[in-house]
């Protein structure tokens, strides 16, 4: 836990130093405290847009990872992900609905938002429409396998749905659509990075509250139940923190693929353990680490372009689990 | 009188279909488990011993009547309260397998503990108690997947301990065991029962420790429903032939077992003084499909047996056995081996 808490605070400062203009620490560690450095340039580079860039990507690694690990033990399924119950999918269609239907444009009442807000409303809203029907089925259904099913079936909907868009659409509002869908950690300005951060936090609040429940769930519904467990209201308020962490994180930076499945098998075989007393602030932590790796990846090829999020999160992920895989001598979880 | 911890009154037990229809299990079931007594649910697999236990702990609503917990209703208490008075014991497959043996038995500390779930001093000494009642504590830092399926139920066992509920119910606790953990665990329910005072109902197929350790048996079976009373009485009742309404097992009152039908009519004559030898005698014998008669008895059938009559056996205390066949061949056998080459 250590160990990581320490790589969290070198990668941050990795992040704002490195980029397409490497900034000495001495400037940066200025600009963070004074608000003045030796350059203007990097000042503005450093305030403006790379503090916001590491601090997008660290709250977005945390909060996916802990959505993507509370959904793993209520549904007592290791391939959960924050993809799975359809939530990413219907913040991809509000975006879809937005860019290629109303040509990024949205009229609500008197309010008319263009362009790069109203992205974010749509993805906000679609993430928070779907979250309210799988809430609404989860009061209808007891099952949670059952539930995890019906989230499947609403993904595959609202992913039909925006295919019909892209298939309708001009040929610029596909590629808009899919330079959306990659990703990125840029797309915070500091006025909003309030908002950000709050509803993250918000989210990870809640999960610490479930810290206890969650623990009781690795026995099963039954078991849990007899331990005092109420579990519709404990589902509720996961989904809530779920449907939160990936609504916000999907509406400011595009749907981050893979760090919500992979996370919390990477901390569960670190730290060898399924306690989520622990297991749960190591997840917050290492998302936050490898969030911050795939940043500082994505922005090196330098001043011509970023390197889409989504395509540096799995070539970096996915063998870093099957090191830790091999070289894990115990998989403890299943048994 | 014993205090009475858990009792029902024509209660209906069943699952709800959809939202009409109501397939039920059984119905009008009376019945109680006294405070500080063992009880035993016998019965065949699909005779409803599990939606019985579910809806007796509370996981499952009853389809009319009420089950009641220290007087009151089982409903009317919270979720909360529940967890302290009723500790479950399952074979569910978990995913358990991460935590350490003694962080599984600290879950069950939950009821009592706050927001996180944090242990005190007093939940730790009672975690590490129940460990060393279960004879588990030398394996507290194992993790859960790395232990037999013997020493994950005694984990759980210490789990339902440290809940220190009133009831503690277990649906097939010695399934998967082997012959030492079931006594084991059979032993360690009963001195729950005995010594520390909660009452313990179970459900097994293990009919001899089920009729060694329980004080009272429920027998469950579809075309009979609940029959239950105190193990000797219900022994004695011939009820434990119901089990097996449709098939010609017997049920042995003197061994408590059931024995196979003998289907062959093939029989032998024993006597003698020693009666260890002459029961297991028999043992053999019943095996083979061969009944035993005794001099008692030996005068009123022997006219009607003619070919069907194989011998007579002699069994003496401190000496061999020795085998008269029909035609007069005499055997003198050590052991049982010889005698059964000379009686087959």
């Amino acid at each position: 836990m250590l160990i990581m808490s320490l790589l969290l605070v070198v990668l941050f400062v990795a992040n704002l130093v490195w980029g397409a203009e490497n900034i000495p620490m001495q400037d940066v560690w200025a600009a963070l405290t004074t608000g003045h450095s030796s350059n203007d340039a990097w000042t503005f580079i450093m305030l403006e847009s790379r503090l916001p860039q590491a601090i997008t990507a660290l709250f977005c690694g945390a909060g996916l990872s802990v959505a993507g690990l509370m959904l793993q033990t209520i549904f007592s399924n290791p391939l959960a992900g924050p993809s799975i119950l359809g939530i990413n999918t219907g913040a991809s269609l509000g975006v879809a609905l937005i860019m290629l239907l109303l040509g990024g444009n949205l009229q609500v009442a008197d309010y008319s938002f263009s362009g790069y807000v109203s992205v974010i409303l749509g993805a906000f809203i679609g993430a928070m429409c779907v979250l309210g029907i799988i809430l609404f089925f989860s009061t209808l259904v007891k099952s949670n396998l059952m539930l995890l099913i019906i989230g499947i079936m609403v993904g595959y909907i609202a992913s039909s749905a925006i295919s019909l868009l892209n298939f309708f659409a001009t040929a610029e509002g596909v590629h808009s659509y899919m330079a959306w869908g990659m990703g990125n950690f840029s797309g915070v300005t500091t006025d909003q990075l309030g908002l950000y951060v709050g509803t993250i936090m918000i989210g990870l609040i809640i999960s610490i509250f479930l810290m206890k429940p969650l623990n009781a769930l690795l026995l099963g519904q039954r078991y849990a139940e007899n331990l005092g467990v109420n579990i519709r209201r404990v589902r509720l308020w996961l989904l809530l923190a779920v449907g939160l962490l990936v609504a916000i994180t999907t509406a400011f930076c595009g749907p981050v693929s893979f760090i919500g499945l992979a996370v919390p098998h990477v901390a569960r075989m670190l730290l060898g353990s399924s306690n989520h007393n622990g297991l749960l602030p190591f997840t917050m932590i290492t998302g936050a680490v490898i969030a911050l790796i795939c940043n500082i990846l994505s922005v090196l090829p330098g001043a011509t372009g970023l390197i889409p999020l989504n395509a540096v999160t799995p070539v970096i992920g996915a063998p870093v689990i099957i090191y830790v895989i091999i070289n894990q001598r115990r998989l403890q979880y299943f048994n | 009188m014993k205090q009475v911890t858990l009792s029902a009154q024509d209660l209906d037990i069943g699952y709800q279909e959809g939202s009409h229809g109501k397939h039920v299990v059984h119905r009008n079931l009376n019945l109680s488990v006294p405070r500080g007594t063992l009880v035993t649910l016998l019965g065949p697999n699909g005779a409803g011993k599990s939606t019985l236990l579910r809806t007796l702990a509370g996981s499952q609503f009853p389809l009319n009547g009420n089950v009641f917990l220290g007087g009151k209703d089982l409903y009317s208490l919270s979720l909360k309260a529940r967890s302290q008075t009723i500790a479950l014991v399952l074979t569910d497959r978990t995913l358990s397998g991460g935590l350490t043996l003694r962080e599984l038995v600290s879950l069950g500390r939950q009821p009592y503990t706050g927001f996180f779930g944090r242990l005190n001093r007093e939940d730790k000494d009672i975690v590490q108690q129940a460990l060393k009642d279960v004879g588990m504590y030398h394996l507290q830092d194992r993790y859960v997947a790395e232990l037999s399926d013997g020493e994950r139920q005694k984990g759980l066992i210490a789990k339902a301990l440290v809940q220190e509920a009133d009831l503690i119910i277990l649906d097939e606790p010695t399934a998967f065991l082997d012959v030492v953990s079931r006594i084991e665990i059979m032993q360690l329910l009963r001195s729950l029962a005995q010594q520390k005072g909660c009452s313990v109902l179970l459900s097994s197929h293990d009919v001899e420790q089920a009729l060694m350790q329980s004080d009272y048996l429920w027998l469950l079976t579809a075309e009979k429903g609940l029959q239950h009373g105190f193990t000797e009485d219900m022994v004695l009742s011939g009820m434990m032939e119901d089990l097996f309404p449709h098939s010609p097992m017997v049920f042995d009152a003197v061994r408590g077992t059931y024995l196979p039908p003998i289907i062959h009519q093939n029989v032998c004559l024993i006597t003698g003084d020693d009666a260890l030898r002459i029961q297991w005698c028999e043992n053999l014998l019943i095996r083979h499909g061969i009944r035993t008669i005794y001099p008692s008895n030996a005068t009123d059938v022997m006219q009607d047996l003619g070919k069907s009559y194989l011998g007579h056996i002699t069994v003496n205390q401190a000496s061999p056995i020795l085998y008269k066949s029909r035609e007069g061949e005499r055997f003198v056998c050590c052991d049982f081996q010889t005698l059964a080459q000379y009686i087959i």
